[in-house]
């Protein structure tokens, strides 16, 4: 089964009982039996009739068309890849912030509003 | 010197031979590992303090993690599947410092459980047993 990654990734082995991790650019095929988990993950596409059809499985288990489905992994892994606490899932979404700063205040998204300190959004009034 | 916040620290997991991030996580726990050592008193030791010595092994504790559990989650099922078919797996704990320093290890065996509440959402808690030890940076 095989899928193509659509972001930078890290491969990783366990080989001799030593694990090895190498780099796994996007665009570059992944041939493996678990390889539609990481559509599912919002990391790839698939790239042969065979993920194709588990993937379809998948899409159709959630009551949604595929590429609804990947869109929406797709989201949930740049959540996720920014540390997005899950208490601040809904501000991400909204585009509010996009991760978070050294100090812990957020970094604001494109649909910030107010200033925000320490993780505090402080709405002026 | 710097105080690291926690905000934005990812746990990734070996899916499909590539390390993918593990979502809805809300806390983890670092594994407690430990030079294993025995006790080495002998009768002729006049001090009230009991002396230990090293073994040269370590033991590489256990990675805990609490997180908002999705049951149909590619990612969260892997786990589920871990308890079906037993496999050593690779994780990396990426730290949200400034040089995001990464922990990598090998589990070998998970434990998951879970808490369903009326007054709160869907949760599980997965303990992942270190094989070996961390390899820390240094």
């Amino acid at each position: 089964m095989k899928a193509t990654t659509i972001v930078d990734t890290t491969g990783v082995e366990i080989r001799d009982g030593e694990r090895h991790e190498f780099p796994r650019p996007a665009g570059e095929t992944v041939n493996h039996p678990d390889a539609w988990k990481l559509v599912a993950m919002g990391i790839a596409k698939p790239a042969d009739e065979e993920c194709l059809a588990r993937c379809d499985q998948w899409a159709a288990k959630r009551g949604k068309p595929l590429e609804q489905c990947m869109a929406e992994a797709f989201h949930a892994h740049v959540r996720t890849r920014a540390g997005i606490h899950p208490e601040d899932f809904e501000k991400f979404d909204r585009g509010e912030i996009t991760g978070y700063n050294p100090d812990g205040s957020f970094k604001p998204g494109p649909n910030a509003k107010s200033e925000n300190h320490g993780g505090i959004i402080v709405v002026d009034e | 010197m710097a105080k690291v916040k926690c905000k934005g620290t990812v746990l990734q997991q070996d899916i499909a031979s590539t390390l993918t991030d593990i979502a809805q996580i809300i806390s983890i726990e670092l594994p407690e590992a430990e030079n294993e050592t025995y006790e080495a008193d002998t009768l002729d030791n006049s001090g009230a303090g009991i002396p230990y010595e090293l073994t040269g092994r370590t033991e590489g504790g256990s990675v805990s993690f609490e997180m908002f559990f999705d049951p149909a989650l590619a990612g969260h099922q892997e786990f589920t599947d871990k308890l079906t078919t037993p496999a050593d797996d690779s994780y990396k704990i990426i730290f949200a410092d400034s040089g995001t320093t990464e922990w990598a290890f090998t589990g070998s065996g998970v434990s998951l459980g879970g808490t369903v509440d009326l007054a709160d959402g869907l949760k599980a808690n997965v303990t992942i047993k270190v094989d070996g030890i961390v390899t820390y940076p240094t």
